[in-house]
């Protein structure tokens, strides 16, 4: 047969021994030099501003969903001390999955940790956690507690499986629960009321589009106020006007914020030439940020809520640029307005710290993934 | 002293098995390559993996046995270069990546014929059963074969599955075999072969299989980000599986020059997704459930006309449903139900044309339609679903010139891709040409050494989840483009008749991927979209060894090892956090063993998979590292035979011996040291 491929042999076995340990000396120097060579590497670390003002920042990371990897991290610009993963490095455990809410009260930080169906409760000096209080269903799965506010002692938390659960701030306890619409995100105390805004969220395309006003005495929803589709950050100022972002589907409905009048609990404005995808309210001023997903453009405006008028529409004055504006804050005192950027979504985000003036002062570099949320004291 | 004639002694029971099963595997164009003399007879299961230009991998079902494998996910794990994502557990998925490509650009092939999921674009290989498999091989590239269907040249690396043959044995009789096993975790999985020559020209297989298991395993749940410390021991639940599989060949051998065959697959599987293990609420999941319907029908003609011309024809009808349910979610309906039906129709004529002596040449043309349809608990989602068509028209020329210590294969892909939707908007119209180049050389003639090399620039096109997914889908997206230099050694020898046979394959590659489709959250976690935008860039080293001994007439041993080297980077962008970071869940280094002895008494068998520090996303920070590890098992078997044509064989397998707590996908633990028992009956 016309073999072309036989194998050949040769019956001189030194020359075979030989060859063969030659090239099983090659193969090991191969395998030696190209082990394991992946090492760790480190994520950019922050130098932090040299003013000593006394500033702690508490930074909520929601991480990436079903990897377990929230986090919450410190920085301490009196002292200068930072702690990326605070909470884990104190307590000795990871927080859980998707943390999207960070909330204060008393002496106390309350984080809302969503797929674990928790808030947890630290002692806000020393990080250590004081209680985790589940937030499950009967059959011990995640209501997906979303976010969180406080009123005289009790903590309210919303929860997408579209139920209120109060919590006992002494005893750290859940004492009641109650029903509202669907996937209830956006949680605000005004006027001696709770107001939620469920976003629906869940159920594409067919958003909610309903705030549900609940009394804390009774702990009853005792009205619905129609907004527009997938309402989410709802926050008041200080004549009592409720201000709530509607998100629309993400096409064709564009962002918009609404005024509420928590006397009548009816919505009273549509407000025009703003469009925010979240904000915050500070001295009855709403700094305000948009993101546009289709074509990655953010905007950054800031407004007035007592003439309910626009201030700015670029409140960033120096340049500074933000891949993906991702959460916002002010300082209580000096006014500084915080910004994340959570950058492509599966990297550490930052947190860049702005003047009044709009100027950036210091940028966190790698807080978290996905930094969501930042309380400052 | 005659080294020759002491290996064919040997060889028989060492495990090696001589022709018969390597056959299988090159079924396509084994006939007509035999005349151009390149296959020989009596070789060595390795020899066409020492051969090959382009990297095989191959295992024939005595290896497969001794793998301590129960899917065929569990045994491409002894591969070189080659990452399994396996989710753990029987009904987990598992998706092959071939050298940090992606699982895309991994087709599977059953029986010659690509078996495709337009959805998803990836195959879950643990579906496949080894039950009635005869080989399992791996192609880097592609394979030296250029008598087959276009769709065969279409990857960047294939894995075949060659499913038992009617014509193996000799008799008339019918033969079989009646199989139980059953094992850890309520393992309940008999199954049934038979075959049966009626005559001369025809013969028919039939395979059928159970495979149950709840599926409940513990594993120890720990808290702190560095993965020891403090832990919880949990069970992980909603992990039953249900699968049924029937198939039947009919084989005809119409003469040495004609034959065919048609086959008939059907496949019901249905289980629980246990997902994520979520801390503090390890009970999340526990309401997802998937069923899944896959039905073929396929067939095969082969014709050589003369010395000089062959054809073949090879069809496919592809139905499938899948159904994934969870009765527990958040939205309006309080239920999520997505109904998936796809369907497949495939035709593929090849000629082969040898041109002069050495001299072959190759044309393929396939046609594939595939649809795909959904339904939502939403009917505004339902009527939104895009409802693709694909139109996918391939042709191929290949070349090959063979010579004594000569081989080059070429060939030149020419894809046309064309698509309708009924909502939104389809993606457009897309050709490409894609090249293919392999040459191997054997310098010494008193050596068999060889050196290698090959270079393939092939594409996989976005699936339709990545098209057309509701708030997901990209329409926009471009094919994800791979590119393959590989360079290599194959070399064997045999030093004496006792140390009958050593061989080593050394691969040194570079690859890329480009366009990279990568899905990213967008508007927040529960929503993401697929973009265009990653760039990897991948070098890599895979060695494979194997040696057997033979004491003694009766007793032999067999050595095998792989290792593998993949430096997989992202090289997006350099602004980015993970720039030149290892892509996530692939080692850099990993690798496998196996032992087999063979006595007159028992034979036993070990094997071994380790892996290297993988990282979860894509920043190689140490809170994103998962931890190296290894997973040993061990087997003993023996053979009883109770009458002239019947046999009984036991197994009895331990698996994961040290009972390791790992993971290889974060947060989806894999089983614990788990037995399995086999009682094979053969008649």
């Amino acid at each position: 047969m016309n073999n072309t491929y036989t194998i050949t042999h040769r019956s001189d076995l030194t020359t075979y021994v030989r060859l063969l340990s030659g090239m099983l000396l090659l193969l090991g120097s191969v395998l030696l030099t190209s082990c394991d060579d992946m090492v760790d590497k480190t994520p950019p670390t922050t130098q932090l501003p040299d003013q000593q003002e006394a500033t702690r920042l508490y930074i909520l990371s929601e991480g990436l969903i079903h990897l377990n990897n929230s986090s919450l991290a410190m920085y301490d610009l009196a002292t200068g001390t930072t702690a990326v993963d605070w909470f884990a490095a104190v307590n000795q455990r990871r927080l859980g999955d998707t943390a999207n809410d960070l909330g204060s009260y008393g002496s106390k930080l309350y984080l809302v940790v969503s797929m674990s169906g928790l808030v947890e409760v630290l002692d806000r000096h020393t990080g250590r956690s004081m209680q985790q209080i589940l937030i499950h269903d009967e059959q011990g799965r995640s209501r997906q507690p979303r976010n969180i506010t406080f009123y005289n002692g009790f903590a309210y938390v919303s929860s997408f499986d579209g139920t209120v659960s109060e919590i006992d701030t002494t005893t750290l306890t859940t004492t009641r629960l109650t029903r509202v619409g669907r996937n209830p995100d956006g949680i605000a105390l005004a006027n001696g009321k709770l107001y939620v805004s469920n976003s629906g969220g869940l159920s594409f395309p067919n958003y909610d589009n309903t705030l549900s006003v609940i009394d804390p005495l009774s702990f009853r929803e005792i009205k619905t106020i129609e907004v527009a589709a997938n309402p989410f950050t709802l926050q008041a100022d200080s004549e009592g006007d409720l201000y709530v972002v509607s998100r629309g589907n993400y096409g064709n409905q564009h962002y918009q914020l609404h005024r509420i009048n928590t006397q009548t609990d009816e919505l009273v404005q549509t407000l025009e030439g703003v469009h925010p995808l979240n904000f915050t309210i500070h001295n009855d001023t709403a700094w305000m940020y948009s993101f546009n997903h289709s074509n990655g453009q953010s905007s950054f405006q800031s407004f007035d809520c007592r003439t309910e008028e626009l201030i700015s529409d670029h409140f960033i004055t120096d340049g500074t640029q933000l891949q993906t504006p991702f959460g916002i804050a002010v300082h209580p005192t000096t006014g500084d307005i915080f910004l994340t950027d959570a950058r492509t979504y599966t990297v550490k985000g930052d947190v860049l710290c702005f003047t009044r003036d709009g100027k950036l002062k210091y940028r966190l570099q790698a807080v978290g993934l996905n930094p969501k949320k930042v309380w400052v004291e | 002293m005659h080294v020759c004639s002491g290996i064919y002694k040997v060889l028989p029971f060492l495990l090696l098995s001589l022709t018969g099963l390597v056959r299988a595997d090159e079924k396509q164009d084994t006939t007509r390559h035999y005349q151009i003399g390149e296959i020989t007879i009596t070789e060595h299961s390795r020899s066409a993996e020492l051969r090959s230009s382009a990297p095989l991998q191959l295992l024939n079902s005595r290896e497969l046995q001794q793998l301590n494998a129960l899917q065929v996910s569990d045994a491409v794990k002894y591969f070189s270069g080659v990452t399994v994502k396996d989710y753990g557990g029987i009904g987990g998925l598992k998706t092959v990546s071939v050298r940090s490509l992606g699982a895309s650009h991994t087709a599977v092939s059953y029986d010659g014929i690509v078996v495709t999921d337009n959805q998803t674009g990836q195959m879950d290989i643990g579906r496949f059963s080894l039950d009635n498999v005869a080989t399992l091989s791996l192609h880097n590239g592609q394979s030296d074969q250029i008598f087959q269907p276009a769709r065969q040249f279409g990857s960047a690396a294939v894995l075949s599955i060659r499913s038992r043959s009617p014509f193996e044995g000799s008799s008339d009789q019918l033969q079989g075999t009646l199989t139980m096993k059953s094992g850890s975790f309520g393992l309940y999985n008999p199954s049934l072969f038979l075959r049966k020559k009626f005559n001369p020209v025809l013969a028919a297989t039939l395979s059928t299989e159970w495979l149950g298991s709840h599926g409940r395993y513990p594993y120890r749940l720990y808290y702190h980000p560095s993965g020891q410390g403090e832990y919880s021991t949990e069970v992980r639940s909603n992990t039953d599986v249900n699968n049924l599989r029937i198939e039947t060949a009919l084989h005809a051998h119409f003469s040495e020059k004609k034959t065919g065959w048609i086959k008939l697959y059907y496949y019901n599987a249905e289980r629980g997704l246990p997902g994520a293990t979520i801390l503090y609420a390890t009970e999340n999941f526990s309401t997802q459930r998937l069923r899944d319907r896959t039905f073929f029908a396929r067939a095969n003609f082969n014709h050589t006309i003369n010395s000089i011309w062959s054809w073949q024809w090879n069809g496919n009808f592809h139905r499938s449903y899948v159904q994934y349910t969870d009765t527990a979610y958040l939205n309006q309906q309080g239920r999520q139900e997505s109904k998936y039906y796809q369907q497949e129709a495939y035709s593929s004529l090849s000629v082969l044309y040898r041109a002069l002596p050495g001299l072959s040449l190759s044309f393929s043309s396939d046609g594939i339609i595939g649809t795909m349809d959904a339904e939502f608990e939403n009917d505004d989602l339902t009527s939104a679903f895009a409802q693709p068509a694909r139109y996918t028209w391939l042709n191929v020329v290949a070349a090959k010139y063979v010579s004594t210590n000569f081989m080059t294969t070429a060939s030149i892909l020419s894809s046309y891709i064309h698509e309708t939707v009924h909502a939104g908007s389809a993606a457009p119209s897309r050709h490409r040409l894609s090249p293919y180049l392999s040459i191997t050389w054997k310098p010494f003639d008193q050596h068999d050494l060889r050196l290698r090399a090959f270079y393939k620039n092939i594409f996989r096109m976005p699936t339709f989840n990545d098209l057309y997914y509701a708030r997901v889908g990209n329409s926009l997206l471009q094919p994800e483009i791979t590119d393959q230099f590989n360079a290599g050694i194959s070399w064997t020898t045999a030093p004496s008749s006792w140390w009958p046979f050593v061989s080593v394959t050394a691969d040194l590659y570079h690859n890329s991927v480009q366009d990279k489709i990568i899905a990213l959250p967008t508007k927040n976690i529960f929503e993401w979209s697929m973009q265009n935008l990653g760039h990897v860039s991948i070098n890599g080293l895979d060695l494979t060894t194997e040696t057997s001994f033979a004491v003694n007439e009766k007793l032999g041993i067999v050595l095998g090892g792989t290792y593998s080297y993949q430096q997989a980077l992202d090289v997006t962008d350099p602004k980015n956090g993970s720039y030149q970071h290892q892509i996530p869940y692939t080692p850099r280094t990993s690798g496998s063993g196996r032992v087999g002895l063979e006595t007159p008494w028992v034979d036993v068998s070990y094997t071994l998979l380790w892996s290297g520090k993988r990282y979860a996303t894509t920043e190689n920070y140490a809170e994103n590292r998962l931890p190296a590890y290894s997973d040993h098992g061990l087997s003993a078997a023996r053979e009883f035979r109770i009458a002239p044509s019947c046999r009984l064989n036991i197994r009895a397998e331990l698996t994961n011996i040290m009972n390791e707590n790992y993971a290889i996908v974060r947060w989806y633990p894999m089983p614990g040291r788990a037995y399995r028992i086999s009682a094979a009956f053969h008649f």
